[in-house]
Parts: structure tokens; sequence; C-alpha cells
């Protein structure tokens, strides 16, 4: 009897200790929504046949309900903004705890990064990962030296000085959430055509760092493993430069592990890719309208060459991706 | 007694959780204050060029640093703001959050740092300049001093890069 006064005080500083790290939390729902791209996945049904993995040359590329439309291909963008390649591997071996693909696509421009870059990067993508040992390993593998584990095991650490920037936002998505990306693929139809760029810079060094092929050895020998094609691409970003000498060492790679490997920066004119008014931030990412063009281009590839299943003609799932496909064509209205 | 020991380790955990909180904001409160003190004191590299000094770390201003020939911007992925570039005839200067400089980066050998290295002069030269006191990395020789670096890339001894960045 003479305990039950202390435990109630536990419990009820237990509950105002979890509030408080939900609420100080950052929601990405309607500001910084690349927060919560991690987490999307999570509801979705696990039955894609194709899964992305890369930065944001990714999610702002490429686009699934396209390649649905126009192949019905059934993919999903496992994608972040600056998600080095470490990040992708463990996103990749999460995925395969849910699903078994039959294509990996892999976009190579976190190759260029040897180490962890920002913080700010590193929690839009790992932030909203469910805790497993994928997640567990993420944190390691990416943390700067300011950062601590435990800032991310207990993010009122990280957060607590939002007290005074807490919105409206923080209050009505404080249990619940919404998608913002269809698939993966998030949505932005403004132009800023391709106008100047800084010079190209000479480099120290122009090698990818062993970290980097360590890395981008388990991606290719997990695929092996599971009976999965990976194919990798460069997206057709303009900026940062994409050195000679790195495609250089992407096509020995490719070649010596037998992958194929599609530099769509390359493609451009084929694609039909206009920088004066495809791109949403002067050539960095393509806007709506590239992004579409880029994605009819690659389900012809992936459909033909990786003989993938048309479920336009598959009764029920094509029920769930047709009203997919009427909320995305609402959206890019 | 199992009910005792559950309190007890309950009550451990939020002591631990606790004092682990406080001792990582009271952590980062004082490491920010070092930094900023730190910042304050220490000497940096600086760039003069056609009677202007440019400091690393500063806001840009035209009145400060010029007029540029070409200015170009980049987004960042995610994040507000804009990484700008201002090209001048020889080099370009970066600046990042607030507008504050960042880099100043050396397109060609037409210009040479304060301490009269330029772009084509030999390691040697560069050696003697600023002495062997560099971090090595590779082909690159890094100089620093309080928050600011003087990069140098070195290929055949001699200089093909000069770079100062703001850390």
């Amino acid at each position: 009897m003479k305990y039950i006064k202390p435990t109630i005080v536990i419990i009820i500083f237990i509950l105002i200790f979890i509030f408080l790290n939900k609420l100080l939390s950052p929601k990405y729902m309607t500001d910084l929504v690349e927060g919560n791209m991690t987490y999307e996945y999570y509801g979705e049904e696990k039955n894609h046949e194709v899964i992305f993995i890369g930065d944001c040359e990714v999610y702002a590329n490429f686009s699934p309900m396209v390649l649905y439309e126009q192949e019905g291909i059934i993919s999903y963008v496992r994608g972040n903004s600056q998600q080095l390649i470490w990040q992708s591997y463990y996103m990749l071996k999460e995925t395969l705890k849910y699903e078994t693909p039959k294509v990996v696509v892999f976009n190579v421009n976190s190759m260029r990064y040897s180490e962890p870059v920002s913080e700010a990067y590193n929690r839009l993508a790992i932030d909203k990962m469910k805790w497993s040992k994928e997640k567990v390993d993420i944190i390691k593998a990416s943390m700067t030296e300011e950062e601590s584990f435990l800032s991310y095991l207990i993010p009122l650490l990280r957060y607590h000085s939002r007290f005074d920037k807490l919105t409206s936002e923080d209050f009505k998505y404080l249990l619940k959430t919404k998608n913002n990306t269809y698939n993966g693929f998030l949505i932005n139809k403004n132009v800023k055509p391709l106008e100047n760029l800084p010079t190209k810079r000479r480099l120290a060094n122009y090698n990818f760092s062993e970290n980097c092929y360590e890395y981008l050895n388990k991606i290719t020998e997990l695929c092996k493993q599971n009976n999965i094609k990976l194919v990798l691409i460069k997206a057709p970003s303009v900026y940062p430069y994409w050195y000679d000498e790195y495609e250089e060492q992407i096509q020995k790679y490719a070649k010596e592990n037998n992958l194929d490997y599609y530099n769509f920066k390359e493609k451009v004119q084929e694609i039909g890719i206009d920088y004066s008014a495809d791109t949403y931030d002067g050539g960095l990412h393509l806007n709506l309208e590239g992004a579409t063009k880029l994605s009819k281009y690659f389900s012809k590839i992936l459909k033909e060459k990786y003989r993938l299943t048309d479920y336009r003609e598959d009764e029920e799932i094509s029920k769930i991706y047709n009203e997919k496909l009427e909320r995305y064509k609402e959206a890019i209205k | 007694m199992n009910k005792k020991v559950i309190g007890i380790i309950i009550a451990i955990i939020l002591i631990t959780i606790v004092g682990v909180s406080v001792y990582m904001l009271t952590k980062g409160n004082l490491s920010d204050v070092e930094k900023t003190q730190k910042r304050e004191t220490a000497a940096s590299y600086t760039l003069k060029v056609d009677n202007k000094e440019i400091k690393l770390g500063e806001t840009f201003s035209i009145e400060k640093c010029g007029k540029e020939l070409q200015y170009s911007e980049v987004a960042s992925c995610a994040f507000d703001g804009l990484d700008k570039t201002y090209t001048y005839e020889n080099y370009e200067i970066k600046t990042g959050e607030k507008d504050k400089i960042t880099s100043i980066y050396f397109k060609d050998e037409g210009i040479s740092t304060t301490e009269g290295v330029k772009i084509t002069d030999t390691y040697d030269k560069m050696v003697q300049v600023y002495t062997n006191n560099f971090q090595n990395e590779g082909n690159k020789y890094i100089y620093t001093k309080g928050n600011t670096q003087i990069e140098f890339i070195v290929e055949n001894d001699i200089i093909i890069g000069i770079e100062y960045i703001y850390k």
C-alpha cells in the first residue's frame, strides 16, 4: 500500500517524459517534409517489384506513379535528403525485412561522400526510422563528431530548445501523421531554370573512399544473397559536378560486378529534359515535368530489361494503385 | 518484495535518464560558449586583394568584397537558404548561412594569397612561406589559424589549387 503513491508519481513522470519527447520532436509534416519520408514507407503495402534507394536525386527525379501508369510497375523510393551510402545500405537492409523486390535501383551520387556530413541531414533520414538493429547501425555509422547516440534514443536531449519554437503543427500531429510523398516521390512543380553554376573545382583526390566501396560492396552482396537485380544509376543533375573520374570508377565497378549502370546525364537529349524548364532549382533536381519525362524513359528500360509484372492487369493491386494514381493526378494538377 | 525491487529499478532508470539529460544539456551549453570564445579570440587567415581585406566568417557585402562578375546560387536539398557563389576574375567567394563567407577559391594563378603564394608556385615556396606545420591529406596541405584554413593542392611539386575555408 505504501508503494502506491511513489508508483503513481513514477508513472506520471514517465508519461510526462514520453509526452515531452513526442511534443518537442519535429513532426516534419508541413515544414521540412523530407524528415517524414523514412516513416511513410512503414504504412505501405510491402509488395514492390522495384525499390529505389539513394539521396534527393531519387526522391525528386523518379515518380513511382508514372512508372505504374506507363508500364504497370509497382515501386517505392526509399530516399532521403543527402542520404549517404551507409544509410542507403541500412535502409535497404531494413526494407528486405519487409519485402524482397525484383530490382533495387541505387543512385550512386553518394559515393562522393566518404564520411558523415551533417547532423541536420542525418536527422531527416533517421529520426523517424523504426527502432531495429538497422536503426542502431545507421546511427552509429552516420553520427558526426558532435552527435551522441543518446540524443537519438532520447530526442528530448536534442530538441529541448524547441520549446519556444513550437507551432500548431506540433500539436496537430502529436499523435497522427500524413503522407507528403507518392510512394516516396516528392512533387515539386516550381521552375527555376539552369543559369550560372559555380566553377568546377579541382579536387585533391577524385577516388571514392574505401568506406564508400565497402558499403557499395555490401549493397551488391545483399542483393546477390536475396536474388535481387541491382541496377546502378546516376540522375541527370548538373550540380554538384559529377566528375569524369567518378564516372570511370562507377563504370569499372559495374563492369567488374556485372551490374547495369545508367548515367542519365548522358541521355538528357534522348529523354527530352530541358534545363530551362524541367528543374526547380537551377539544375540540381528535376521538377514534376522533368521527373515525369525521366520516369517515363526509365520505366521502359525497367519493364523491357528486367521482365517486371504489369500490375495494371492485377485486379487487387490495380485497385489500390488506381486510387493512388487518382490522388497523384489530383496533386499534380 | 518484488514491488520494492521493481520500484528501485525504475527509480534508478529515471535518475539515470534525468542525470544524463542534465549532463548533456550542460555540456552542450558549455561547448557553445567555448566555441564562441574561441572564435572571438583566435587569429585567422584573410585575403587581401585590390586594397580590400576579405575576412572568412564575416557577412558578404559588395563594399567589403567588391562587385562580382557573376553570381550563382545553389539551394540545399531540404533546408531553407542558399549557398551563394560570387565569381570574380581570378577567384570565387562562397557564402553559407546568413551570407557568411565560407570559402574563397582561387580560379587561376592571377591572384596570390596575402602571404604571396599563388597557383603554379612550388611546394618549396609554400613551405618557405607557411612552414611545414601543415596537416597533410594525400596531396592536400592544410594550414589552420583559428577557424580558418588555407588548403593547397599540390601535384608534381607544383601548386594547382588554393582555397581559403572557414570551419
